[in-house]
């Protein structure tokens, strides 16, 4: 992972906004107007019960946002680059700055991404994502054996409409016919 | 005795699965009664109190991890999971479902029971239907293809039940004329303006009553356009009850206030378009009034938008009609209702002993039958000439595939299509009797012997039905008509 990040600081309509090698972690027309339009684009998405992790803090307006909307809404921040974690002190206690190593099955676990924020470590982020949801076949397997589930997962298993070893009529374990059962609800 | 019932559709099946709740427990007295449902429609548990324990999937949820993305998919699973262990660790004696759709089959293969009924699948593979009713409920009630039965008259039929007899709308008064101005598909909807212009003249005629427009909470500001806020009632769905025991009369499309009424017995003017098939799902209550759009394109696909320039069928009825019949009933009068036709009630007879797999006789024959039977004969007569020019077709047919003339097949198989079709407007009153056959000719197989099969099988349904229908006429001729009537 990158480790030199040349971060400095900009003025956007009279707000502090952080940049790396020029360019901005927001929005540079609007950041307040960016951030309140994410929050708009999840908001259904928040159910009572759900807990959030966002990857990316960046300039930090899309977590004041989120944090009106949802006040009672318990988050976590994940954000790699130390320097913009510093920057916001206020948050430091829900900010990581490592990936959680073992991420269970927590049904309320929201992951929301804020990609303006990604800046300089897209890769990374998305790495971090596909592992977080269980996209890739060694997290999915590692996620499945842990709650007690035995399929093995190929690159595209957890794309459940790809899912071709459902239709294997040999394997009629209950598991089986629950992924079955789920494949109905977005067909 | 434990029972569960699925009932995965929308609002109004949950509404109108009462009537099964109800019917269970008289066919299973002291037994208790559980539904599975989705959790959004939870609002039904406060008007169903028949129901012992309501179980909730979580199916929103299910379909937001799947698709958004936002959660690992493994929730899903987790979830359904917690789901069905929980409906199996309250080990059922009968589990019933009672939805039509392909997660509900799925389900049932997970779910445990000593005993199951309804669609289902059991280790991947379909269950072969129950009776004849369930083949008549997967054929006619996922499409809109028409039906000579109400839903719940085969829902009920299908699972070996009988249907607990039509109750009657009831007589007591009250104040309130209420108008349910918005049904869940838009297609279904008659117009708000109609329905303002409808409730300014009701209130002229009707001083003494109060008009009001109902809505639910969520329609409100829709609603707002047309009526001021003193004319909108917005309650809860447990508040309906309550206010529905109070009206004379609700107008209403196609709707799960509709059922709702039904169950409580109430006035009812339904307004059926787009959609809404007024045979399949009119209010189920003696008495109720029913007026339908009059347009071929009527009732529609569900999920499909118009397919017309305008709204056809809600153009079709006009406010001075539905003014007329809403009128008579808030004045005791009773509306002329569209009379069943003698002939409808044949097929409907006809079918009935087809659907119970029953020869028909122990039939009583209507005397009023034997004044019409001469026609129905001699149409008859036709319709089996042109039944053999079909039997031929399909005979060829099989021929033409044993020696891998495939080419000739399809020929055949156009002819025979386009035969049916011709059938299908000349003898509009059976048409429903070949609706598989024709279905069968048009739809695309995988292969020719796939194609042909289903074609074998919709033959021997019309082949059947037209064996019934020549003893059902010739019970006309021997009990009721003298020989010279039938000499045709």
């Amino acid at each position: 992972m990158r480790a030199d990040f040349n971060i400095s600081e900009h003025l956007i309509n009279g707000l502090n906004v952080p940049s790396l090698d020029g360019d901005l972690f927001c929005s540079s027309r609007d950041p307040i107007r960016e951030a309140n339009a994410w929050v708009a684009s999840i908001a259904k998405l928040v159910q009572p019960k759900s807990k959030v992790l966002v990857l990316g803090l960046g300039a930090g307006f899309h977590i004041q946002a989120f944090r009106e909307k949802f006040p009672q809404t318990p988050f976590r921040i994940l954000e790699l680059i130390p320097q913009i974690a510093h920057r916001h002190p206020g948050l430091s206690q829900w900010i990581d700055l490592e990936i959680p190593s073992n991420v269970e099955i927590d049904t309320e676990l929201l992951i929301l991404e804020f990609r303006p924020a990604w800046l300089g470590l897209e890769n990374e982020y998305l790495e971090i994502q596909r592992n977080l949801l269980h996209q890739n076949p060694k997290s999915f397997c590692s996620a499945a054996q842990t709650a007690g589930l035995t399929f093995t997962a190929t690159a595209k298993d957890f794309q459940i409409k790809a899912l071709d070893w459902i239709f294997n009529p040999e394997n009629q374990s209950e598991e089986i016919k629950i992924w079955r059962a789920l494949r109905e609800l977005v067909q | 005795m434990k029972i569960l019932v699925l009932s995965l559709l929308r609002l109004g099946d949950i509404v109108q699965h009462r009537e099964l709740v109800k019917s269970l427990k008289a066919s299973y007295p002291g037994a208790t009664v559980d539904l599975l449902i989705h959790s959004q429609f939870r609002m039904a548990q406060d008007v169903i109190p028949e129901v012992s324990n309501w179980h909730h999937c979580p199916r929103q949820q299910l379909q937001q991890i799947l698709v958004e993305k936002k959660q690992s998919p493994l929730c899903a699973h987790t979830l359904l999971k917690k789901m069905v262990d929980k409906i199996n660790d309250e080990k059922y004696d009968i589990i019933i479902n009672a939805t039509h759709n392909k997660f509900s089959v799925r389900l049932m293969d997970v779910l445990r029971a000593k005993e199951k009924r309804g669609m289902r699948l059991e280790n991947g593979r379909k269950v072969p239907d129950w009776n004849r009713w369930q083949t008549y409920m997967n054929e006619r009630f996922s499409e809109p293809k028409g039906s000579r039965f109400h839903y719940l008259e085969v829902l009920h039929r299908s699972l070996g039940l009988e249907p607990l007899p039509l109750r009657e709308t009831s007589s007591v008064e009250g104040d309130l004329v209420l108008l349910q101005v918005l049904t869940s598909d838009a297609k279904k909807n008659w117009g708000l303006g109609k329905f303002r212009k409808l409730a300014d003249e009701l209130q002229a005629a009707f001083p003494l009553k109060k008009v009001f427009a109902l809505c639910s909470p969520s329609e409100q500001v829709e609603i707002s356009k047309y009526f001021s806020d003193e004319q909108i009632l917005a309650p809860r769905f447990d508040e309906l009850p309550d206010l529905l025991n109070k009206a004379s009369l609700l107008i209403t499309g196609d709707t799960s206030v509709q059922h709702l009424a039904a169950g409580l017995q109430r006035p009812i003017l339904s307004l059926f378009m787009g959609s809404a098939d007024s045979v399949k799902t009119a209010p189920w209550i003696r008495g109720a009034h029913l007026l339908v759009g009059s347009v071929a394109c009527q009732p529609c696909k569900h999920s499909s938008p118009c397919s017309q320039y305008s709204h056809l069928c809600g153009d079709s009825l006009g406010i001075s009609k539905v003014l007329q019949v809403a009128s008579q009933i808030l004045r005791k009068e009773n509306p002329m209702q569209a009379n069943t036709s003698l002939r409808n009630e044949f097929e409907v007879t006809l079918w009935t002993h087809y659907l119970d797999s029953q020869s028909p006789e122990l039939t009583s024959i209507p005397m009023a039958w034997t004044t019409v039977a001469k026609s129905w004969k001699l149409e008859f007569i036709d319709f089996e000439i042109d039944c053999s020019r079909l039997q031929r077709l399909i005979s060829q047919m099989s021929s033409s595939l044993l020696a891998n003339n495939e080419g000739n097949f399809e020929v055949l198989q156009q002819e025979a299509k386009s035969l049916s079709a011709e059938m299908k407007n000349r003898y509009a009153e059976m048409q429903d009797s070949f609706t598989l056959l024709s279905n069968a000719l048009s739809e695309p197989a995988q292969s020719h012997f796939a194609q042909f099969k289903r074609i074998k099988s919709a033959w021997i349904e019309l082949e059947q039905l037209t064996e019934l229908r020549k003893q059902l006429l010739a019970k006309i001729k021997f009990e009721n008509i003298s020989n010279e009537v039938m000499d045709v």
